[in-house]
């Protein structure tokens, strides 16, 4: 099965990154390992905006806008953040409230209208990156402290009985008790000290590839992007589908441009910059499915993290050209594997109820 | 007996056409139930609003004497009603039981393939058929996956079941089969609709005849006791000629040659072509549906890769040469598909005129497209032809099927050619344009040019051939001559019996 | 046999995007409204930064030849059945290539090199330069079928970040000046071309020669046609002869190569060197521009010129402060929206328009079977 060469590669990745932890030296596994830790963070608003647009694509939609709803959650959960008192869940409240609404066009002009989803979804991202810059620059004076998603070690430190147990405190906080244990400890402490939200993330993209294989709506959602015509035909509502594909993945990629946000703890015009498109080149690399979406965030972050790897190996590159590595490494790998993935049949056609 | 179901005085207006008018069917219990007509008489329509995939604009259905609405397909499906359309409506990327279990109302939020799949075999088994549930749709042969529809539809209830022109796809011998699960059906207390235009299927399978004429419903008649030469009129409503008179079969030097043709590998690619065409010909390739003969224009035409053996034309080895070339050997091409190959859509039809000859003189001169003879010569052609249109500014793809055909074929004959590959000539046109398509390809043959006529219409195949090839499995089971023409013969060779 | 285009027809095509421009102006000032602006000072604002003076005229109008040439850039892909979204990283290269010629050609010392001849050196390279950049996608989509959407969109960042490369401190270009920015021009367009003191070059008449070229190009030469047909069917396309993939690329190499004129017209006429992120969104004003226009070259000039009010308008508003600048992209937005949605509504009249006819003609006939 093809599925499974992708399982093949994520074991063996898996068991290298553990042997080079046991058994490399000190100075390589913790350059590894900050290297990873770094992926896992730039990876994460890929892999969620990617997860959600796969559920779009699978039911025909291709939603170029992607980056725009991204822009749009980015703005809306910072301000939400800066208005809930640094809350980081009410202000995503607010960020895939926002992308929803803008999700909700898109969605009737391509779906209800039959409007080119191409072109609309360029304009899609052009209204959020007018409106965004727009109203920032209003509300910028409303900037608050804005924190992001707590660390697992903060979370795991407030279970009852195993809170002590894996997490142990420090100075200015709590880390994983596995810190300081030994090389190895550190090793896996550097990767695993993350945000909640990358546990969660990852936990949730699984959880959608579930639904999507193994439930009737995945079965749905799957057979109205091959087919919508015979799926009209078995009293399935092509048109409530494919709004609900666009809506959910809209909720997650508003959630993923707040991520961004968060990370880095304030708002910056066009701040996405091409991470929308990325997401669905993600898609595509990942054959359509959440968990391939997940394992080629996790390559396009690898090539923005390089930037972290470079200077830790000291090598001067000047700093633009590292910059334009995510970009290249999506194109190539856009050329590389595109006609290797079955397309939905029905991908970007607009379905017509005669 | 009452009858199962009724339908009153259904009306149905698309833009610019009126399908159905004032249509009225009355199908008795457990019975098979025709309803013929030619192409566009609105059988299809009428059918479709019965499953709820159309809205009648007037008029109304009645089931066990009870009047029902159905709003969609879902409400049809409820009612007992199941459909197997034309175009099959599986998805070729799943797997039969994921298209089985499609949408059913009674799923689970998880599903549970297993257990469809055991339900779904047994039922199988009932009837004779062996379908392997996991197997992906894109793997089955065309009849397994009509069997796949068929089971689908008495898998989720169905008691009355609408099979639309489901012989189209299927060998004599497949049709024979078919045939005999039809009854089983019906002895079962099954109501059975059947759409279909040959006479002599409906005749042999069906109880009850309801014959519909541009859109209206003709009163019905009992199969038994009625003859072809009745139904053929009910249909046409004059005489039909069923011989098209042509000169006398003078072969010349051949035309197209081609030796040991293979193309690349895949479903409908093909397997050691030989054969040949000649002057003052016309062969006639018969064949299912998806057995080569796309492959077959494809390698002729230079759109499909020949991996070994020769393709001639006129003596000369065009084998692998480009599309440009071989159309410039005098080689007019009719597309099967007109809409997607034969003519651009959003194009007037001067500029559709012009889709072959373009580049050269005096369709255009040191780059520039001459459009002052492109008009003239459009306007000729547009007469000719009898394409009926306002002007030439007309976007082709706002033209009927009809009109459309006689544009691209009036492009094409007018390019004087040697050779003439049409492929399904005449699909979808009324009974006006077919004959009139049929003139223009035999006028071609008397001139002394060669025709390949490419058709899964027997009839069609037939009547307008000197010679008839059949295909079976991208391979030529043989060639007959007009004294071998024989339907049992044929069918046996499309179904891979020499 | 007489023409017989509606006059109706005509006049929603006219009509068409007339409106949507009145409707996004429309939202754009409530927009300004609901920020709590004041919507009057702000339209002041907008008026007399772009016309409020024949000065300010001509440097609005300065706007117009890169407009039209992203436009182009948009339109020559399109016709070909491609979306170029490049045009903004076409702007970059050209506008490199062509900055790179006009600070060292004349610096060569060929006695035949004069102003003239670096200036079509300068646009040689421009579009050259942009018209590869736009190739590299279309070879991607024509060899790998990869979606000329996402890559052009990737190539616009690597365009921008190239840019920002070669002036910078590591860079070949950086002048040593302490700022991000190339050595400067030593040859211009003039400016003050029809008015004088304006930023108003001759550029605008390269700009109106383009959608000259773009009119007989496409509906009077051979390969225009044939680039059509493959727009508009490729498979027909293929069935007829023509190669499809040889059209994709050419298409993709003039799409990026106005892109790069555009990038040319626009550092020749308004800058005096490479400075950084040099482009303020052209690339994407094309698209509405090009959209606005319905491909068409007239309705392109004109929607130019609308786009050159719009930004520059817009620019003085972000000036003055009262509104970002960025307002002109949701109003860009809404135009694009509200045109490509009109088909929508133009086919559901159309329908609508055929039933009702086949009613009055069913009519007609059961009142004289009546009779």
């Amino acid at each position: 099965m093809k599925r499974k060469k992708g399982l093949i590669i994520g074991i063996v990745a898996l068991l290298v990154i553990l042997a080079v932890g046991l058994f490399a030296p000190e100075n390589i596994s913790s350059t590894l390992a900050s290297f990873i830790a770094q992926d896992l963070r730039i990876a994460l608003p890929l892999a969620v905006a990617a997860a959600g647009l796969v559920y779009g694509e699978r039911s025909g939609v291709l939603n170029l806008g992607a980056e725009g709803l991204m822009l749009t959650g980015a703005l809306f959960t910072w301000l939400g953040t800066s208005l809930m008192g640094g809350n980081p869940w009410l202000g995503s409240l607010l960020g895939m409230f926002s992308s929803f609404l803008m999700a909700l066009l898109f969605a009737f002009l391509v779906i209800t209208l039959r409007s080119n989803q191409t072109v609309i979804g360029v304009s899609i991202n052009i209204l959020a990156l007018g409106l965004t810059s727009t109203i920032y620059r209003v509300v910028q004076s409303m900037e608050a402290p804005v924190y992001n998603f707590p660390s697992i070690a903060e979370v795991l430190s407030k279970l009852p009985v195993l809170g002590p147990v894996l997490t142990s405190p420090t100075e200015t906080g709590v880390q994983l008790a596995i810190a300081g244990t030994s090389t190895f400890g550190n090793y896996l402490n550097t990767i695993l000290s993350q945000n909640v939200m990358v546990y969660i993330g990852i936990a949730f993209i699984i959880f959608l590839q579930f639904v999507l294989f193994k439930t009737d709506l995945g079965l749905k959602v799957r057979a109205v992007g091959e087919y919508p015509k015979a799926c009209d035909t078995l009293g399935i509502n092509v048109f409530r589908i494919r709004y609900g594909a666009v809506l959910f993945s809209s909720l997650l990629a508003g959630f993923a441009g707040g991520l961004l946000v968060l990370d880095i703890k304030s708002f910056a015009e066009n701040m996405t910059a091409g991470k929308g498109f990325i997401a669905i080149a993600a898609v595509i690399f990942g054959k359509y499915t959440p968990i391939g979406a997940l394992g080629a965030s996790l390559v396009f972050g690898g090539a923005q993290a390089l930037q972290y790897l470079v200077q830790a190996i000291g090598w001067k590159i000047p700093g633009d050209l590292m910059n334009m590595i995510p970009y290249l490494v999506t194109i190539i790998a856009l050329a590389g594997f595109i006609g290797k993935t079955h397309k939905p049949a029905a991908s970007t056609i607009p379905y017509t109820k005669e | 007996m009452a009858p199962i179901l009724e339908m009153k005085n259904i009306t149905k207006q698309f833009p610019g056409v009126l399908a159905n008018d004032d249509v009225n069917l009355s199908v008795e219990k457990g019975s098979i139930h025709a309803l013929m007509g030619e192409n566009g008489a609105g059988k299809s329509t009428l059918m479709n609003i019965l499953y709820g995939l159309y809205s009648p604009s007037s008029g109304k259905i009645l089931l066990n004497g009870k009047e029902i609405s159905i709003d969609n397909p879902r409400d049809a499906i409820d009612q007992g009603i199941g459909m197997v359309h034309q175009h099959f409506m599986l998805i070729p990327a799943l797997s039969v039981i994921e298209n089985v279990v499609l949408g059913k109302k009674d799923n689970k939020k998880i599903i549970d393939l297993k257990k469809d799949a055991d339900a779904f075999v047994a039922l199988g088994a009932k009837y004779n058929m062996k379908i392997d549930p996991y197997a992906l749709i894109e793997d089955l042969a065309v009849g397994q996956q009509q069997r796949v529809e068929i089971l689908k539809a008495i898998y989720r209830g169905a008691e009355i079941l609408i099979l639309d022109e489901p012989t189209a796809v299927l060998t004599p011998q497949e049709v024979t089969e078919l045939f005999k699960i039809m009854n089983q059906l019906k002895d079962e207390g099954k109501t059975i609709i059947f759409i279909s235009h040959k006479l002599k299927e409906v005749l042999t399978i069906c109880d009850t005849i309801t014959v519909l004429r541009l859109g209206r419903s003709q009163p019905s008649v009992p199969s038994a006791g009625t003859t072809r030469e009745e139904l053929a009129e009910m249909m046409v409503g004059r005489k039909v000629i069923l011989n098209v008179p042509k000169g006398e079969y003078k072969p010349g030097e051949n035309v197209l040659e081609m030796n040991n043709v293979f193309t690349k590998k895949g479903s409908g690619s093909l397997d050691d072509v030989s054969l040949e065409v000649k002057r003052g010909e016309i062969l006639g390739i018969a064949g299912v549906d998806g057995n080569g003969q796309d492959a077959l224009i494809d390698a002729i035409t230079g759109l499909t890769k020949v991996t070994s053996g020769t393709v001639k034309i006129k003596g000369k080895d065009i084998t692998n040469a480009s599309a440009r070339t071989i159309l410039e050997q005098k080689v007019s091409h009719i597309p099967a598909d007109r809409h997607k190959r034969g003519m651009v859509a959003p194009m007037s039809i001067r500029e559709n005129m012009i889709l072959v000859s373009y580049y050269k003189e005096p369709f255009s001169k040191h780059g520039f497209i001459n459009w002052k003879f492109v008009n003239e010569n459009s306007e000729k052609i547009v007469e000719q032809f009898k394409v009926k249109t306002p002007n030439i500014d007309e976007a082709g793809g706002k033209l009927s099927g009809g009109n459309q055909q006689k544009m691209v074929l009036g492009r094409e004959l007018t390019r004087d050619p040697d050779l003439v590959i049409a492929a399904h000539p005449v699909r979808g046109l009324d009974i006006g344009a077919t004959e009139y398509v049929h003139e223009c390809l035999i006028d071609e043959r008397d001139k002394g040019n060669a025709v390949l006529l490419v058709s899964t219409e027997l009839d069609e195949v037939i009547s307008l051939s000197d010679k008839i090839a059949v295909m079976y499995e991208g391979r030529i089971m043989g060639v007959l001559d007009k004294e071998e023409f024989d339907i049992t013969k044929i069918g046996m060779m499309m179904a891979g019996h020499v | 046999m007489k023409k017989n285009i509606s006059t109706g027809d005509v006049l929603i095509k006219v009509l068409t995007p007339i409106v949507a421009v009145g409707v996004a102006l429309i939202l754009g000032m409530i927009l300004i409204a609901l920020l709590g602006k004041d919507v009057g000072a702000a339209m002041g604002d907008f008026f007399s930064g772009a016309l409020g003076s024949t000065v300010r005229i001509g440097d609005t109008f300065s706007k117009v030849a890169p407009l039209t040439f992203t436009a182009l850039a948009f339109a020559i892909a399109s016709r070909c059945g491609l979306v170029n979204i490049g045009a903004e990283g076409q702007f970059y290269l050209g506008g490199i290539a062509a900055g790179v010629v006009a600070i060292y050609a004349p610096g060569l010392g060929i006695p035949a090199v004069g102003g003239l001849v670096v200036l079509v050196l300068a646009i040689i390279a421009g579009f050259a330069a942009g018209g590869l950049w736009g190739l590299i996608a279309g070879w991607l989509k024509v060899s790998f079928g990869a979606n000329e959407v996402i890559t052009t969109v990737m190539l616009n960042y690597v365009a921008l970040y190239l840019n920002r490369y070669l002036i910078g401190y590591d860079g070949p270009l950086y002048d040593g000046s302490g700022q991000p920015q190339s050595a400067a021009f030593q040859v211009t367009f003039p400016k003050g071309f029809l008015i004088k003191g304006s930023d108003l070059t001759f550029a605008l008449v390269l700009a109106i020669l383009g959608l000259v070229f773009y009119y007989v190009f496409f509906f009077q030469m051979k390969k225009g046609y044939e680039m059509r047909v493959v727009g508009l069917n490729p498979t027909a396309a293929e069935y007829s002869g023509i190669k499809v993939k040889n059209n994709a690329l050419l298409s993709m190499f003039m799409a990026g190569g106005f892109g790069g004129l555009a990038g040319t017209s626009e550092i020749l006429s308004s800058q005096s060197r490479i400075l950084q992120d040099f482009s303020s969104n052209y690339g994407f004003d094309g698209i509405a521009v090009a959209l606005l226009g319905q491909l068409h070259p007239v309705g392109m000039g004109l929607s130019a010129a609308l786009f050159a009010v719009l930004k520059s308008g817009g620019l003085a508003m972000g000036n003055k402060g009262t509104v970002s600048p960025y307002i002109v992209s949701v109003i860009q937005a809404f135009v694009i929206i509200l045109v490509v949605a009109s088909v929508f509504v133009q086919n559901e009249y159309a329908k609508k328009k055929l039933i009702k006819q086949a009613k009055a003609k069913k009519a007609a006939e059961t009142a004289e079977k009546g009779v």
